[in-house]
């Protein structure tokens, strides 16, 4: 008897849980829908996603510069260490550089800024949202898509992609270092094996997913900031939330972008735009 | 009631929280000038009422007239037109952290209007001048006492000369003297700038001091409605029992959390 009383208990609460997922989802895909309307409507709102993009891209350049440097070196030494058992060792510029090109820096930069600056965002817009401010936008005939929403995912879809260039950059750097420090592999030729690997195709399609890590993260923690509910407790479950969902996002769809931009031949498309420039 | 259209009316209001309901068919009616008082012991879902008049709450049944226009299910777009014409005043002022006085008390008119920087700043002065904070401009909310956040909290809901100002527990968390100042300013500035207030409390010297009329908001439903001349000497048993405390609240305690969630200050 009581375990047939405790079934329907717990399909019950798989139900609402069920239920709850869809309607999270649902209202995720209303604020994506009014973002977009509120840039058809009102354009962009300049000076506040400007300062934004101070504290999203500009301030978050030391953690993944850091970050950048010390992958690119560690890299170095584990490429360096296997490819020796193969009599290759100068070839590590090739696979570190194709690494970092095409999946580290990206998603290295993303996690790193999904960590500092969705924490930033959800904390934020959750402390504003139990403190009635968010009400308070709305109660003074304001929207806070286009003031608070807006400029964070705007910045965030912008800045992550310089910051990837610059972790690329950083990477490439702390490899070279390892590289001629440990190994005795030339400058020169440590970026001469790098730039035979990498093509500009692999540069886009490692920078071009970055657009969507931005925009999801952002996104993301400006939604569950935004349902943020229980006082600060609520904030505090809220940030917590958004840097788990916003990095299972980005690593998520890492994986099927990545699938999907090796269908696209980018080297090809990119020398046509070439011959059509010049 | 008058033949003349209400100001702001309620009819049948209703609204659940995660299934527990707050609101039970909740009927009132607002009329031009003066001052409506909503009375209500904590989690009888007054705030929640408030926040229908404004459309920060959308009902789940019933209807929100103002100005006998239904706008119970406007667009957030279409809300963003009837707002400027209110003013509120939240629980916990809500001024935005951030931003200073000035841009706290200026940030409605930035946003509905175009006018030049001198004289968005003379607005804010004459705004901060009749809530009797001069001078404040250049401060920080986090610097600003209680009352003084609160007194904010008014000079920016008055920045845009509304027509109705509501009040979301005005003097919660301020001692008696302070509670005292923001009844004479709400008394003063219904007086001087001839708009009508919406006041929610449970704070009985406050809405003696200010209401001209008084609804008894008990378990989601009004329960008695008047005259403040009248009500203040009634023995109505509603009334008395609201006093003494000895009707306590049957609402879910779920129900008081939702809302209070929904209210927080």
């Amino acid at each position: 008897m009581s375990q047939l009383a405790a079934l329907p208990s717990s399909i019950v609460r798989l139900g609402d849980r069920v239920l709850t997922g869809v309607g999270a989802l649902g209202e995720f895909g209303l604020l994506i829908a009014a973002s977009f309307r509120a840039v058809q409507q009102r354009g962009i709102p300049l000076r506040e996603t400007a300062l934004q993009f101070e504290l999203i891209a500009v301030r978050s350049t030391p953690i993944v510069a850091v970050t950048a440097l010390f992958t690119g070196m560690v890299l170095a030494l584990q490429t360096a260490f296997a490819l020796s058992r193969f009599g290759a060792k100068p070839y590590v510029g090739s696979i570190l550089g194709l690494a970092i090109v095409r999946e580290l820096g990206p998603v290295l930069a993303a996690l790193m800024v999904a960590g500092r600056v969705g924490a930033g965002i959800t904390s934020e817009l959750g402390s504003m949202k139990v403190t009635e401010q968010v009400d308070a936008i709305r109660a003074m005939g304001a929207d806070p898509v286009e003031k608070l929403v807006l400029p964070r995912v705007i910045a965030a879809t912008v800045g992550l992609p310089l910051l990837t260039l610059f972790a690329i950059v950083l990477g490439i750097l702390g490899g070279l270092l390892v590289a001629d420090l440990q190994y005795r592999i030339a400058p020169d030729f440590f970026l001469q094996t790098v730039s035979t690997a990498v093509t500009v195709g692999d540069f886009f399609s490692g920078v071009i997913k970055t657009f969507v890590f931005g925009w999801t993260l952002a996104m993301v923690a400006c939604f569950v900031g935004l349902r943020a509910d229980g006082g600060t407790a609520g904030v505090g479950r809220a940030t917590t939330q958004s840097v788990v969902v916003a990095s299972i996002a980005v690593l998520v769809s890492d994986f099927f972008l990545t699938k999907l931009l090796m269908l696209v031949p980018t080297d090809r498309i990119l020398i046509s735009i070439g011959r059509l420039l010049s | 009631m008058s033949a003349v259209t209400p100001v702001i009316a309620l009819r049948g209001v209703r609204k659940a929280f995660r299934g527990e309901p707050v609101l039970r068919g909740v009927d009132l009616t607002v009329a031009k000038g003066g001052t409506f008082t909503i009375l209500g012991g904590s989690g009888s879902g007054k705030s929640v009422c408030l926040k229908h008049m404004i459309g920060l709450l959308e009902a789940d049944a019933g209807q929100v007239l103002i100005e006998g226009r239904d706008v119970t299910h406007l667009s957030e777009s279409g809300w963003i037109d009837e707002r400027k014409h209110f003013g509120m005043v939240f629980q916990g002022a809500a001024l935005f952290d951030s931003l200073s006085v000035l841009e706290n008390v200026a940030y409605p008119i930035r946003e509905h209007r175009r006018d030049p920087e001198e004289r968005v700043r003379e607005r804010v002065r004459t705004c901060l001048a009749a809530v009797g904070l001069p001078g404040i401009e250049e401060l920080v909310p986090a610097e600003l006492s209680g009352g003084m956040r609160k007194r904010v909290g008014v000079a920016r809901a008055i920045a845009l000369e509304p027509s109705v100002i509501l009040y979301d527990e005005p003097t919660t968390g301020l001692d008696p003297a302070n509670s005292r100042r923001i009844g004479r300013l709400i008394r003063q500035l219904q007086q001087q700038l001839g708009v009508t207030s919406v006041v929610v409390t449970h704070d009985m010297e406050l809405c003696y001091a200010t209401s001209d009329r008084i609804a008894l908001l008990r378990d989601g439903r009004i329960v008695l409605e008047g005259a403040a001349s009248e009500l203040a000497n009634s023995s109505h048993p509603e009334m008395h029992a609201f006093l003494e405390g000895t009707h306590e609240s049957q609402l879910p305690a779920a129900a008081a959390r939702a809302q209070e969630d929904s209210s927080l200050a």
